[in-house]
């Protein structure tokens, strides 16, 4: 019976039946289950000591109150509720639902930053080794999907964490019912944990995918920016920081933030309510929203991950989905910018949607960084383009070519990235007309300015990429994190010497609402500066293409000349 | 035509940084010929294997097997079903055994139920690995590590063999154990393209031979093509009396040319441009001539002598 389940399942995905036959030793899973239920038994027990003990004599004698935040007297002199003898016994009554509720969510968070934090490890370890082995390139050659072989990865190189976390799951589920939360509850946490997770461990993936040149560590780093993630994304998720709104998208990529709504003792009423699209979030709509956002990444990971499995040269993203995946984060990020809030105080509605307006901006700059280097070709296709460009220009075939730079995979991505531009400012635009900022008018030259920095930067890192420069990627790291210091540097001098300050709009846009010095906003001449210099920029890239074309060419005459040149033996 | 064809490139170039790999190659291989592939190492002989068996993208060209273009940006599982590669480093999973190791490749490629244990049995055979077949990968030899290669190759019953230096670093036993599957399997009608160092194996295995140079293919053509335009005959003779006299008599012969004395084994090589009939004439002149004739030898030049005549040694 087991054993035909086995053939089955290896019939389906031989991957998952190879990970599983390597790791279900009898040794590995006895570990396994000894850790899961030690911890368990530690997590109990921690809850448990946090429980008041018996009442001593002494305190039934002389009437002695102790206080615990699990005791069901009042809270009016300390900040834990009295302790209440129950009537005839040295026991004390305790608040069992609030004790249960705690566990769960102890439960909860480690659980779930457990099977993140190992999990998106060990598949990445798993998948470099076999990258350093060679045996994915045998994989590869085989007429299996990347989505069969990669999701076998990715079911079965974790399959110990699972089965650690799955014996710890009912203990969580038997705190959550005495806790009085409701099974259909409970089914949309469970339900929103395992996409959430299903999407963190395909980014993991195809991290490990496409970091195997940078040398050993990956899997560590990964699963540490991975922590770091789910522990910022909580922090927001559990505060949605007003000043900072559309940062509150980060908090949907963290399961434990539907805790907050699960619970409504978790949902501080001191803390901004989320909104999202001015809609008032439970847990319901919450889920909802988390969980597709959770799909949508779920959905271009995978489309990343299958155009990567197959060949490895190709750009992460194709620009037809480049186009899609920029309006639907704008739509994301907009809807959670655009909260319901209380103004009152410092908090006009002039300066939230500047403040607002300035972390959008912000927010866009990291997501046009990653759009950048998700659609550069590598300099071998770059040149490989040009080559076969001039060819045809030679033959007076110059119909497609736009059609080539908008949808190829192997054109420069200049004009595509334009384009994604583009479509986010079209969305900012709207809101900023929309909204009740004062200053439009600034609002629109901060957008234009932007976007026209984020240009420099992506022709910035294509004259880069088309050096013959070892390492390109890191020199072209190293001149975007010095044109955004820069700036901030010549802003902060400013103040000693205005000069400065005329330049700092060209390269600083971000801070002009902010600051609000004169000098350091947008304006026309910063605008045309900035303009000119996505000329220069794109006339020498254009130039580079073309002469790497040309030597390409000339390679390929000089390797035929050679031939050529030797005596012939017939 | 093209149906005759099991492989076909069309100017097929593989550019890495400055350095032209492939360069402009038109191959055609048959159905059901064996076709060696020679050259000096980096000439590109791995790199249009790689590109043949869907590892490597081409820069420029096509690639066509049984007539359909194979394209790298597409998934095209029956056109991988076709093919079967054994590379010249041959990644094994060490934790396996290698019945597990091939089930697994089996599976791979789709094979279900009986057919799979009834090929793994086969491939097996072929390989002459059935008794190792409950034993660990690590504690196999490199010849059988290289046999279970080619067997994880054989498995989905491929119609096209991809072998990159199948032979390099075995014994001659192992290499003479490979040899004999290879001639099983080119009975069994599948075409194959082998890559090696070992001319006189190629010459033993192959109906066509292709030399690379500089990422060129400058020779395509069937062996015996080869032979036929390149290889000329030799004769090796010795004698118990004065070897000049006996010189003297061989260039009396029209059809002989470069007449050596070989001071070492006593012997007299020359080039030799009659047919057998010919060769026997001129045998029988030398013992009328009362030439002492100890040995005499009348052999052709291998295809290592032709590939060093013919010159091509430039990598690319």
């Amino acid at each position: 019976m087991f054993s035909t389940l086995l053939d089955r399942l290896g019939n389906w995905n031989p991957q998952l039946l190879r990970e599983l036959k390597g790791r279900l030793k009898p040794r590995n899973v006895a570990i396994a289950i000894a850790l899961s239920l030690v911890s368990q038994l530690l997590i109990f027990t921690n809850a448990w000591l946090a429980l008041p003990g018996d009442a001593t004599p002494r305190e039934i004698t002389q009437h002695t109150y102790i206080t615990n935040p699990y005791c069901t007297g009042s809270s009016q002199y300390s900040s834990y509720p009295k302790c209440l003898l129950i009537p005839n016994t040295h026991h004390y009554e305790i608040n069992w639902q609030l004790w249960n509720e705690d566990l769960f969510i102890r439960l909860s968070v480690i659980l779930t930053f457990a099977l993140l934090v190992i999990g998106s490890y060990l598949l990445i370890s798993n998948l470099n080794k076999e990258q350093r082995l060679g045996t994915l390139n045998f994989l590869r050659l085989s007429p299996r999907s990347a989505v069969n072989i990669l999701g076998g990865h990715l079911i079965g190189a974790p399959i110990l964490v699972y089965l650690a976390i799955a014996l710890a799951v009912p203990l969580q589920i038997n705190a959550a019912l005495a806790a009085g939360l409701g099974i259909p509850e409970l089914i949309g946490f469970f339900s929103l944990a395992g996409i959430t997770s299903l999407t963190i461990f395909s980014i993991a993936l195809l991290f490990g995918l496409i970091s195997f040149d940078l040398g050993g560590g990956q899997a560590w780093l990964a699963s540490g920016l991975i922590l770091g993630l789910e522990v910022a994304a909580t922090q927001i998720g559990f505060h949605s920081p007003l000043e900072v709104t559309a940062l509150n998208w980060l908090g949907v990529f963290s399961p434990i933030t539907g805790l907050r709504y699960l619970i409504p003792r978790l949902d501080n009423s001191s803390e901004a309510p989320l909104y999202f699209f001015q809609d008032s979030l439970d847990f319901s709509s919450f889920s909802l929203i988390a969980r597709s956002n959770a799909l949508l990444f779920l959905v271009w990971t995978w489309q990343a991950l299958r155009r990567k499995f197959h060949n490895p040269t190709v750009p992460l993203i194709n620009r037809q989905d480049s186009y899609l995946s920029t309006l639907c984060f704008q739509g994301i990020i907009l809807g959670f910018t655009l909260q319901t809030v209380q103004f009152g105080g410092y908090w006009t509605a002039k300066h939230w949607t500047e403040s607002a307006f300035t972390t959008v901006t912000f927010l866009n700059l990291g997501l046009f960084l990653i759009l950048i280097i998700a659609l550069s070709p590598n300099w071998q296709a770059l040149r490989d383009w040009s080559r076969f460009r001039q060819k045809s220009e030679a033959n007076s075939a110059h119909e497609g070519l736009f059609n080539d730079l908008i949808l190829g995979d192997k054109s420069p991505p200049l004009v595509a990235f334009s384009l994604n531009l583009a479509i986010a400012a079209g969305c900012l635009t709207l809101w900023i007309i929309l909204s009740p900022i004062t200053a439009k008018t600034l609002a629109l030259w901060t957008i234009l300015s932007c976007n026209n920095l984020l240009m420099v930067y992506a022709c910035l890192i294509q004259v880069i990429m088309l050096t013959r420069l070892k390492r390109r990627g890191l020199w072209a790291a190293a001149a975007i994190v010095v044109s955004f210091v820069l700036p901030m540097f010549m802003l902060a001098i400013s103040y000693e010497v205005p000069k400065f300050g005329l330049f700092a709009p060209i390269l600083s846009p971000w801070f002009t609402l902010f600051e609000g010095t004169p000098f350091a906003r947008p304006n026309l001449f910063s605008v045309l500066i900035q303009w000119g210099m996505i000329v220069v920029l794109t006339v020498l890239s254009t130039r580079q293409l073309h002469r790497l074309g040309k030597s390409a060419s000339q390679t390929v005459l000089a390797s035929s000349e050679m031939m050529v040149k030797q005596p012939s033996p017939h | 035509m093209s149906q005759d064809l099991a492989i076909r490139t069309h100017q097929l170039t593989k550019q890495f940084d400055r350095q032209i790999a492939v360069n402009d190659v038109d191959l055609q291989i048959k159905t059901g010929e064996v076709y060696g592939l020679i050259g000096p190492n980096g000439a590109g002989k791995t790199t249009l294997i790689r590109m043949l068996a869907t590892a490597e993208e081409p820069t420029v060209g096509e690639i066509y097997i049984n007539g359909e273009r194979l394209r790298q940006d597409h998934h095209q599982p029956h056109l991988k079903q076709y093919i079967g590669y054994l590379p010249d480093d041959y990644p094994l999973y060490d934790d396996l055994t290698v019945w597990d190791y091939l089930d697994y490749f089996a599976r791979l490629y789709h094979l279900r139920g009986k057919r799979r244990s009834r090929r793994l049995r086969e491939v097996l055979e072929i390989v002459e690995l059935t008794h190792k077949r409950k034993s660990q990968i690590t504690t196999l030899s490199r010849g059988m590590k290289q046999r279970l290669g080619l067997a994880r190759t054989l498995i989905h019953e491929p119609i096209l063999l991809l072998l990159d230096e199948p032979v390099s670093g075995l014994d001659p036993i192992a290499r003479q154990q490979f040899r004999s599957i290879i001639k099983t399997l080119q009975e069994a009608g599948m075409t194959i393209l082998i890559s090696s160092h070992v001319l006189s194996d190629l010459e033993e295995l192959c109906t066509s031979i292709g030399i690379m140079e500089l990422g060129f293919l400058v020779e395509s053509a069937p062996l015996k093509d080869l032979y036929g335009r390149l290889s000329r005959q030799r004769l090796l003779l010795s004698s118990r009396g004065d070897l000049n006299a006996l010189k003297t008599e061989l260039s009396r012969n029209p059809l002989v040319e470069d007449i050596q004395i070989l001071s070492d084994t006593q012997q007299i090589q020359a080039h030799y441009a009659g047919n057998p009939d010919e060769a026997a004439d001129l045998l029988r002149s030398l013992i009328t001539a009362g030439i002492p004739l100890d040995s005499f030898y009348r052999t052709q030049e291998d295809l290592e002598e032709i590939f060093f005549k013919i010159g091509h040694k430039q990598t690319s």
